[in-house]
């Protein structure tokens, strides 16, 4: 699955970047943790992987992406099933 | 009613100045103490780059006379045919009275001048325009149109804004001709206004001892009451949330297609936010100008015109455009038209000289 794919490399790339070690599940919580910056720098990676690896632009931001109840960053599961949506649907 | 069209009122000259002192973000890591991880990831999300700021002292005002000069100076224009004069800012010389007033004598123009503040952030050169234009609507032979801020009047030390904002204020000179049909679009909702908010200075919360002391706050910035507080994820919420449809709302109103655009200058409110706007409405990013924020900062109302004068300094001097403006910001307030000019006076952004 692609989506999960791209989801855990860009977790893991922006958690390197912040100097946090620890590694990722799919319950890993996000945006709990991350500040409104991280979860930007995120975005970005998400977006630059889809782009790479599908060869088109795929819009990760929206309205609920720094939104507290409906984001799909709270967790690694849910940004996959989102990103996922995105690939099908984007 | 928010959507208002107005004809035969054009825009002749753009010019902005900015701050005359430059510093790189590379300048201000240690003081705000950024490592260099944060430092890159603040690059490449927000686009940080460089700023241009001036001295202690130096209002918003001071930037607005020098390109009011300026304009005087190379239009052919008499003083006395300004029968407005709109100065949008935050950062006003006084509380009170309005600083257009002030400028009005400053400037050398007639007592008859119709001249007040509009207290706007970064919707404030829409709505100015739409003042402006309706002020030509109902009459008045040429309007000037002022917008501008000094940053350090409302963020000192905050290092999630201070860094990224500059200083600049144009001039704008409307008046009646062209023969083309502009369209705006505004509108407000306060539910938002703790979002952005200076909350210390106004009667509301009087400054007294305590809102003027420096306290490290929750993201760990610091930070005054009354300074400039930013709930960063709402305002970016707000931003990829409304400016599309804003701008979907304006084609439909004055029946254009984003085909019909030569240019989209947006608030530049920084990197990320613009790139997402173009993709959602599925422009060019040739068409759409992002880089201001990274080299002048963000200048709050004068990012718009101050794009112009940065960017595209040839192509509104030489060319016909069609141009939609958008502004975005504080209020919560969002406001967009669709404006055509003709070979206007738009000279490259010029530093403060501080002569005036």
């Amino acid at each position: 699955m692609i989506a999960k794919d791209i989801v855990f490399d860009a977790v893991n790339k922006v958690k390197q970047e912040l100097g946090f070690l620890d590694s990722i599940d799919v319950n890993t919580k996000l945006f709990d943790s991350f500040d409104s910056m991280c979860i930007l720098q995120l975005i970005l990676e998400l977006e630059d992987q889809l782009q790479k690896k599908l060869d088109r632009y795929i819009q990760i931001a929206d309205e609920k992406s720094m939104d507290k109840e409906l984001t799909p960053f709270k967790s690694v599961h849910s940004l996959i099933e989102y990103v996922d949506l995105r690939i099908n649907n984007g | 009613m928010a959507k208002v069209s107005f004809n035969d009122v054009t825009i002749s000259a753009i010019v902005t100045t900015i701050g005359n002192h430059k510093v790189d973000i590379e300048d201000e890591q240690n003081k705000y103490g950024f490592d260099d991880k944060t430092l890159n990831r603040l690059k490449k999300t927000i686009g940080f780059g460089s700023r241009y700021i001036v001295g202690d002292g130096i209002c918003a005002s001071d930037l607005c006379c020098q390109s009011a000069v300026t304009l005087f100076d190379n239009i052919d224009l008499k003083k006395d045919e300004i029968d407005g004069l709109i100065f949008v800012t935050q950062s006003p010389d006084y509380r009170a009275p309005s600083t257009a007033i002030i400028m009005q004598d400053r400037l050398g123009l007639s007592i008859d001048t119709v001249a007040y503040d509009i207290n706007l952030g970064c919707s404030g050169f829409v709505y100015g325009l739409f003042n402006g234009f309706a002020f030509i609507n109902c009459g008045f032979r040429k309007v000037l149109l002022l917008v501008g801020d000094v940053s350090n009047y409302f963020t000192k030390k905050d290092k999630t804004f201070t860094p990224l904002m500059g200083d600049a204020g144009s001039a704008v000179l409307i008046e009646k001709g062209g023969g083309n049909k502009s369209c705006f679009v505004l509108h407000s909702n306060g539910s938002g206004y703790k979002h952005l908010i200076i909350p210390a200075g106004g009667a509301r919360m009087e400054c007294s001892e305590e809102t003027l002391k420096l306290v490290e706050r929750d993201d760990g910035s610091l930070r005054r009451e009354c300074d400039l507080y930013m709930n960063g994820a709402e305002v970016f919420n707000f931003a990829v949330k409304t400016v599309p449809g804003l701008i979907e709302e304006l084609f439909e109103s004055s029946n254009i297609s984003k085909n019909e655009v030569d240019y989209f200058v947006l608030h530049q409110a920084n990197y990320y936010i613009l790139k997402n706007i173009a993709s959602k409405l599925g422009v060019s990013e040739n068409k759409v100008p992002m880089e201001t924020a990274k080299v002048y900062g963000n200048q709050n109302s004068a990012s718009i015109p101050g794009t112009i004068n940065g960017y595209l300094s040839n192509e509104y001097s030489e060319k016909l455009l069609r141009s939609v403006f958008a502004g975005f910001g504080i209020g919560l307030s969002w406001a967009a038209c669709y404006v055509t000019t003709d070979n206007i006076f738009a000279p490259v952004v010029r530093k403060f000289n501080n002569v005036l």
